[in-house]
C-alpha cells in the first residue's frame, strides 16, 4: 500500500490588493467607504492628505507641535463625514473645509496665546534663497501684529476669506456660525485692519510702494 | 495661494472697498508669502491604520443595521423575478460623456457573485466600485444584489434575481425596474432634481424618501396580468402613476397594481376622475375600491401604523403564501437586509403636528397650539422636533401668563 505524500500547494491570498488613488475617482473612492471597503484606505489618504496638510499648515503654522495629531484627526473626522458629503463640492473642499474647521476649533480650545496669529512664517530650515527679503519679512510681521490686536472671529473671517480663499459658506460652516454673520465679522474685520494699517504710516508705505511695484 | 489651489471665492457682495484698502493689500501680502508644507509625511502608515478602524466600524454598524432589517424581512413584502430578455434592445446605449460627480453613479457594494452588467449587449460580471452609465443594466443573481450610490447619499439596492436599467442620470435620474425587487433610499433632490423609477406597468416618482419596488409576473389573485408592480413607502412620499391614474403614497402605505379582472378599465377612468392626485387619502374612493389595492397604515400613532402594515398582509393571504417560499429559503444575511423595507418612519407626522401646531399659534388659538405640542411631546418625547416643541411650548405659556 502505498504511502500518501503530503503535497504542498500554493494557493492565491484571498485578500485582494489595495486599490490604488490612480485608479479610482473621487466617486468611486467615497461609495468604497461608504460601504466599508478598507482596500481603498491608502488611496483615500494619498487623496486627501495632501489637502488636509496643506490647510493645517496654512492655519497653523509650519514649527506647531500639535501638526500631526492635528492632520490625523481631520483624515478621521473626514471619514466620518462622508455620509454627509452630498458631491456638491469638490472632496478637495470638503477635506479643506473639515481640515480648517478642526484648526479653528483647536486653537480655540487651547487658548489665544499660541494662535494662527503667532505662527512662524518661515521655517527655520528654509534655504536663504528661497527666504523672502527681510522687509517682506518685516512687514508681515508687522501685519500679523496688528491682526493679533482685532477681535478673534473677525481676524479669522479676514484671514480664511481674503487670505486663504474660502467661500462665506465655508467660513460659516468652519466657524459654525451663519453666513450673515461671516460676512458681518469680514466686513468689520476688512474696515479694522485697514484702520490699524492707516495709523502705522511705515507699514501702509509700504504696501503702497508694493502695490506700485506691482 | 487658495485653499484646496482651486479658486478664490466670488462672493461679489463682500467685494473690498475705499475703506478697507490696506486690508487688501496686507491680504495680497500674507498669501503671497504663505510658503508650502515643508513637513516630511512620516505617519501615513498610522494614519491609514487609524483610518481602517473607522472604515471597519463602518462595516460593522452596517452588519448589525442589517442584522435588525433581516428580522423585519420575516414578516415582510416581496419579489420576484420576470427577466424579458428582450428590453435591452429599448435602453440607450449611448453612455453619458463624463458625468457630472454628482450624477456618478457607482456599485458601492455587491453580495454573492452572480450580479451582472449589461453594456451595449454585452454581459460582463458587475465590477466592484465600477461606474454605471444611462443605458446600462443590472443584473443580480439568485443569490447576489448589488448597491448602487450616488455621491449625494442616494443608493438603489437591487434584491437578488433583479434586473434594473438606467435610462438617464440627468437632472432626471430614471430607471427602469425590469424584474425582482429595489429598494430605494433617495437623498433630498435640488431644485429641478427628479427621481423616477419605471416598472412594466406603472411609475414611481418620488422626492427625498425610502421606498421600495418590487415586480412580478402573473399571480394566482390576478393570473392574466402580465406583471404585478408593488410599492411600499418607508419615508417621505411617492407619487405611483399607472394606466392613467396617479396615487400618491405616504409612508406605511403599499400600492398594488390594480389586477384588470376585478376592475373595468372604465369604471376605473371613472374613479380616477373623482378621485384626482391625492385620492390615495384616507377615504378617498381609491382607498375604498378593493381592487386598487392601495393599503393604508393608520395615520397615528405609528405603532398603530406598523399594525396596520401587518395587517395588511393578513388580509391577503394570497400574497402571503406566494411570498412564503422566498423568505423560507436560505440567503445570507446581507441580501436578506436588502429586501426588507424599511421601519416606517414618523418624521412627516411629527413635521404635522409642529406645523399644525404653529398654524394654531398663528391664528391665535393659543390652547390648540399648546395641544398639538403636548401631543407631539408625548409621542415623540425624544424626536428631532421635540427640543423646538418644548421652546415653543414654553414661549406660548409665558405671552399666555403675562396676558
Amino acid at each position: 500500500m502505498a504511502e500518501s505524500i503530503p503535497k504542498l500547494q500554493i494557493v492565491k491570498s484571498g485578500q485582494p490588493p489595495p486599490l490604488s488613488s490612480e485608479s479610482l475617482d473621487d466617486a468611486r473612492l467615497v461609495a468604497a467607504l461608504r460601504s466599508g471597503n478598507s482596500r481603498v484606505g491608502g488611496a483615500f489618504y494619498d487623496r486627501t492628505a495632501p489637502v488636509v496638510r496643506r490647510t493645517v499648515h496654512r492655519l497653523l503654522g509650519s514649527g506647531d507641535n500639535d501638526f500631526d495629531d492635528l492632520v490625523q484627526v481631520a483624515m478621521i473626522e473626514i471619514l466620518r463625514s462622508l455620509d454627509r458629503y452630498r458631491g456638491e463640492c469638490s472632496l478637495d473642499t470638503w477635506a479643506s473645509t473639515i481640515s480648517a474647521n478642526l484648526v479653528y476649533k483647536h486653537i480655540r480650545r487651547r487658548g489665544l496665546e499660541r494662535t494662527i496669529f503667532s505662527r512662524e512664517l518661515v521655517p527655520e530650515d528654509m534655504p536663504r534663497s528661497l527666504q523672502p527679503r527681510p522687509v517682506l519679512r518685516a512687514m508681515v510681521e508687522r501685519v500679523m501684529l496688528h491682526i493679533r490686536q482685532m477681535p478673534h472671529d473677525r481676524a479669522w473671517a479676514f484671514l480664511l476669506h481674503d487670505v486663504h480663499g474660502y467661500s462665506l459658506e465655508e467660513i460659516a460652516r468652519i466657524t459654525g456660525t451663519t453666513v450673515a454673520a461671516a460676512q458681518s465679522r469680514l466686513v468689520r474685520g476688512r474696515h479694522e485692519l485697514h484702520r490699524y494699517i492707516a495709523n502705522d504710516p511705515d507699514l501702509a508705505g509700504g504696501l503702497e510702494a508694493l502695490e506700485e511695484q506691482s | 495661494m487658495t485653499h484646496g489651489d482651486e479658486r478664490r471665492p466670488t462672493d461679489g457682495d463682500v467685494g473690498g472697498s475705499g475703506d478697507d484698502r490696506y486690508a487688501q493689500l496686507a491680504a495680497k501680502l500674507l498669501a503671497e508669502q504663505q510658503q508650502e508644507c515643508p513637513r516630511q509625511d512620516v505617519h501615513r502608515d498610522a494614519v491609514i491604520a487609524a483610518m481602517a478602524l473607522v472604515v471597519a466600524g463602518r462595516r460593522r454598524r452596517r452588519w448589525v443595521v442589517g442584522g435588525a432589517s433581516a428580522l423585519v424581512a420575516a414578516a415582510a413584502v416581496v419579489l420576484l423575478v420576470r427577466s424579458p430578455a428582450g428590453n435591452e434592445s429599448a435602453a440607450n446605449p449611448a453612455r453619458a460623456a463624463s458625468p457630472a460627480p454628482e450624477s456618478t453613479l457607482v456599485v458601492e457594494h455587491e453580495t454573492g457573485h452572480g450580479n451582472l452588467l449589461v453594456r451595449a449587449a454585452k454581459t460582463s460580471p458587475l465590477p466592484d466600485l465600477g461606474v454605471l452609465a444611462a443605458g446600462d443594466s443590472v443584473r443580480s443573481g439568485p443569490d447576489s444584489s448589488a448597491t448602487l450610490a450616488f455621491p449625494n447619499g442616494t443608493r438603489l439596492t437591487l434584491s437578488p434575481n433583479g434586473q434594473l436599467r438606467i435610462d438617464d442620470l440627468g437632472a432626471t435620474r430614471r430607471f427602469s425596474l425590469l424584474g425582482g425587487q429595489l429598494q430605494a433610499h433617495v437623498a433630498k433632490l435640488g431644485r429641478g432634481e427628479r427621481f423616477i423609477v419605471t416598472t412594466p406597468d406603472s411609475e414611481v416618482e418620488v422626492r427625498g424618501t425610502v421606498f421600495s419596488v418590487a415586480v412580478e409576473g402573473p399571480t394566482p389573485s390576478c393570473p392574466t396580468s402580465s406583471s404585478t408592480s408593488t410599492v411600499f413607502v418607508s419615508e417621505g412620499g411617492v407619487w405611483v402613476r399607472s394606466r392613467a391614474k396617479e396615487t400618491v403614497l405616504v409612508p406605511g402605505e403599499t400600492w398594488i397594481t390594480p389586477c384588470q379582472e376585478l376592475r373595468a378599465p372604465a369604471q376605473a377612468v371613472a374613479q380616477a376622475g373623482q378621485a384626482g392626485v391625492g385620492m390615495g387619502g384616507v377615504g378617498s374612493p381609491l382607498a375604498a375600491d378593493p381592487s386598487a389595492r392601495v393599503n393604508k397604515g393608520s395615520a397615528r400613532p405609528p405603532a398603530a401604523k406598523a399594525s396596520a402594515v401587518r395587517a395588511v398582509k393578513q388580509t391577503s393571504p394570497s400574497e402571503v403564501s406566494k411570498f412564503a417560499p422566498v423568505a423560507a429559503a436560505p440567503a445570507p444575511a446581507l441580501s436578506s437586509l436588502t429586501s426588507a423595507p424599511s421601519p416606517v418612519s414618523s418624521l412627516a407626522e411629527q413635521n404635522d403636528l409642529f406645523s399644525d401646531a404653529m398654524a394654531a399659534e398663528r391664528a391665535g388659538l393659543h390652547d390648540l397650539a399648546l395641544i398639538k405640542l403636548d401631543d407631539l411631546l408625548t409621542r415623540f418625547a425624544t424626536g428631532p422636533l421635540s427640543e423646538s416643541a418644548r421652546a415653543q411650548r414654553e414661549r406660548i405659556l409665558s405671552a399666555q401668563n403675562s396676558r
